[in-house]
Order: structure tokens, then sequence, then C-alpha cells
């Protein structure tokens, strides 16, 4: 029995250039202020309060908690980026079992404009700025740009498998509003892009935006009669291979088959999925991950499955369409599937959405990312 | 000048960059160890800045780390000559150093 559901998840609008009044802290309160709206509780119900910014300092998780009059007895501040809102949740979803808070706010988010962004990806960790940062290249893509290959030599895939994920992300981006790229993208215009870090070309490196996103988390027997997202599991995996690897199997594989036989629920369930995906190559590593596609039969599932999207994967257009907005970025895929499981999903609403299942992957602590996590959720009301 | 890797003085097991304990056995007492080989895995070149190109090299059983090739083309499976002199030229593979490092011995591989 599920004991914690999100009733709430909110985006903020997401923007390529911010504005210079605009601020971490402001994106973050509108995101938390618009999720709690949305719950129908008061303010003063929050009991807990989450948060993952890169662009937070010096301020904490209770310098927000002040700034935003929230008087909560569970707090937590997340570091791991793409990998923080299923950390968080796992968390929540503790605190919530345990009894130690009844009603939490998660948000994550920055205002990522350039000067951000080189701040945070020079400066990303110690390994970073002592043995990337003095080589000429400027943040993760030529590190995924050889990962991209290496899982092309493995699994035997071509250039054209990644920009169908990219042409088919943008066609559900289309679909959604609040996605920063929304104009249709052909295969052919994917390929007259300029080169990144070959292989990788411009649509297949994530845009970074400013915005946030945030969810509200209760116990599930408050929640009855409320359209919801049980939260079935979380299950997660942290530094599986001390980078010594070569990146294709993440975290998310292990979390995948605990959250698999934790929950009862089989990949085949799945209904709506958000994968992290920075690139293309990360979509690809954890559907096999996931269990979704074995890596054998990963290009006619794109070509099939994803391509049409006849299967409802990274609806929102996924951070490539929609925008990375930094630490934001793991939330995002659990908004949509929120969204998608509470039927609010407008015109890319999936037909049926009773199984939600959202990764989250994160932390390039070298080579590639270190954490992964798998969040397993169910449509109830 | 070469690139100092580091070995558990348990174990054996080899590291890039300087570990705290030993990840196979947990020791905290390690070696370094000068590499001035590697080899080319895989490379990319990227636009920006200058058409460099950056290559994941392995310079020891299980530790790869990521170079910058200078002065000419390698090739996957090509052996390089590996350095962490930033002024060094000729055709090498550059990768920064660790700063600060507190393991004293040393040995040569």
């Amino acid at each position: 029995m599920a004991a914690a559901s999100i009733i709430a998840a909110s985006e903020t609008s997401y923007t390529r250039h911010p504005s210079p009044s605009e601020t971490t802290h402001r994106v973050l309160a509108r995101a938390v202020r618009d999720a709690i709206t949305q719950s129908g509780l008061d303010h003063r119900q929050i009991d807990g309060f989450g948060v993952c910014s890169f662009t937070l300092e010096p301020d904490h998780a209770i310098d927000l908690a002040w700034r935003m009059g929230l008087k909560v007895r569970w707090l937590m501040q997340d570091t791991n980026g793409g990998a923080s809102a299923g950390n968080l949740l796992q968390h929540a979803v503790h605190a919530i079992e345990a009894g130690a808070a009844s009603a939490i706010v998660l948000v994550a988010g920055d205002r990522m404009d350039a000067a951000a962004f080189e701040k945070l990806v020079t400066r990303y960790n110690r390994a970073t700025e002592e043995h990337l940062s003095p080589l000429p290249l400027t943040g993760p893509n030529a590190l995924f740009a050889m990962l991209t290959t290496r899982q092309m030599e493995e699994r035997g895939l071509e250039p054209a498998d990644y920009g169908r994920i990219a042409v088919a992300q943008r066609s559900w981006a289309g679909l959604n509003p609040g996605a920063v790229y929304r104009q249709p993208l052909s295969l052919e215009e994917y390929f007259a892009a300029p080169m990144v870090a070959d292989p990788l070309r411009r649509y297949d490196c994530v845009p970074s935006v400013t915005g946030a996103n945030a969810v509200v988390v209760v116990a599930d027997d408050r929640a009855t009669g409320m359209p919801r997202a049980r939260v079935l599991g979380v299950t997660s995996s942290f530094n599986r291979d001390d980078q010594g690897g070569n990146g294709l199997v993440t975290g998310v594989a292990e979390s995948a088959d605990a959250a698999w036989q934790s929950t009862g629920v089989a990949p085949s369930d799945i209904d709506v999925l958000s994968v992290y995906d920075d690139y293309p190559a990360m979509v690809v590593a954890q559907l096999n991950d996931l269990g979704v596609v074995h890596a054998s039969d990963t290009s006619r599932f794109i070509r099939e499955r994803v391509a049409t999207r006849d299967y409802a994967l990274n609806t929102s257009g996924g951070q490539l369409s929609a925008g990375q907005a930094g630490s934001a970025g793991g939330m995002h895929g659990l908004v949509e599937v929120v969204r998608q499981l509470r039927r609010e999903a407008g015109d890319r609403q999936a037909a049926k959405a009773r199984i939600g299942a959202v990764t989250g992957y994160g932390m390039v602590l070298y080579r590639y990312g270190s954490c992964g996590n798998v969040t397993v959720l169910e449509a109830a009301a | 000048m070469t690139l100092t890797i580091f070995r558990c003085g348990e174990c054996g097991r080899g590291a890039f960059p300087e570990p705290l304990l030993c990840s196979r056995c947990g020791s905290d007492g390690f070696v370094t160890a000068s590499v001035d080989r590697g080899v080319v895995e895989h490379t990319t070149r990227v636009v920006n800045p200058h058409h460099a190109v950056l290559a994941t090299l392995l310079v020891a059983p299980e530790v790869r780390v990521v170079a910058a090739l200078r002065n000419g083309a390698f090739a996957p499976g090509e052996t390089v000559q590996v350095t962490s002199d930033p002024d060094v030229d000729g055709r090498v593979a550059y990768v920064p150093a660790s700063s600060g490092s507190e393991v004293q011995e040393e040995e040569r591989t």
C-alpha cells in the first residue's frame, strides 16, 4: 500500500534569457506558490520542505523556508542535480511514512544564464576544476560525445537513431505550450545543424534555461478522492562503478531492478515515461537500463515506437526541447508524468496513463553521471 | 613531465583522480605511479574552442583519463605519450595533474 501521493505539480515558465531582475530565489518561490495553490492546501499546512538548486549560495534550504514563510518540521537540501527529484522524493516518502511530516513541498530550479552556466560547469566539483576545466572544453559535451561513440559501437546504433529521438521530442514539445523550442524539427534539419563535438550536433545538446519545478507530496490517506500520482516506489543508486567503466550502464539499471521487484510493476506496464535526457544517448542508455527495450533491439524501438510517438516517452518534449532549468532537470520529468497521470497534459495527453515512471540521472564526477534513480507512480483518484 | 596516478598500497588497485579510500579494499594508503603512455579509446573534436581534440585514454588497468590530444591525428587503439605539463610541445596527450597531493612515495610504471 502506497504511503504517499503527489497531489500537485508545477512548472514556472522556462526562458533562455532571464530578465536582469530574475533570481533563483524568486523562480523557486513561484514554483512553490503555484504548487501549493494547485494542491488546495493552506500555506500553513505545509510541514516539510526540500530543495535542490545549483545557484542558491550563500543561502540554504532554511533561508528559503524563512523567506517563503514556511514553518516546517522536516527540511532537506539535496545537491544531486539531475538525480535530485528522485532523491528528494525518496526521502519525502520516508518522512511521511515515519510521521516526520504530512505535507511536503519539493522544489528544484535555477536562474541559469550564460555566466551561471559557465561557473557551474567549470567548478562543478573538485575533479572538474582540476582535471577537466584546464582542458579545451566547456561543460560535458565532449564527455557525452565520446560516450555516444562508445554506445554506437557497442549497441550498433547510427547517428540517425539519436536524431530520431531529438525529432520525436520536438514533436511532443509542439504540443506543450511550456516548451522553449516548439517549432517542428526534421531529421534533415537535425543533420544540417552545426556540429558541437562529434558526433553530437546542436540538437543533441540540452538547452540551458531559467526556471523551476515543484511538487506537493502528502500522506496518501489524506488525498482520497483527489486526482493524484500515488508513489509506488523510489529507488536509487550512487557511484555504481567509480567512473572506471564506459558509462553506458547507469545507476538507473540497479534502481530499476529494485523498483520492479519492490513495486510489482514491470517495464511493459509503463504507460508514460520520462527519462533524463541531457543527450539522446542517455535516453537510449536508460531505456535499456529500465528494461523497456533490450539493447540489441534499440534501433527498431526508436524507429517504430519513439519516432512515431506511439510510446509516450518524454511527452513534454523533454529537456532537449522544453529546456534544462539547472537542477530542475530531473523534476521536469516528474512534473510531466504527474500531469499525465492526473490527465492534465492537454493536447499531448496519453490515451492510457495509469502507470508512470520517471528516471533521474546526474552528477558527472569525471567522465559520466554517477547518480541514477527510478520513480514508479500510479494514477489514483 | 609524466602523469601521476595512484595505487592502493594494500591491493594495488589504480585510481585517478586521487582517491581518499580504495574502492576495492577500503585502505587509505596509496602510492603514486608515474605514467608516460596511454591507449586512445575514443576521441571527439570540439568545435569550440579551436577544434580541439579530446580523448579517453586507458593509462593503467581500470584507470581511464580525459586528455587533450595535441599536434597530430590519433586513432583509437594508438598508444600516445602522456604528460601533465601544460606547456610541453609535441605530439602528446595532456592530462591536467592533481594539485596538493599528500601521497609521497613514488614508483615507476
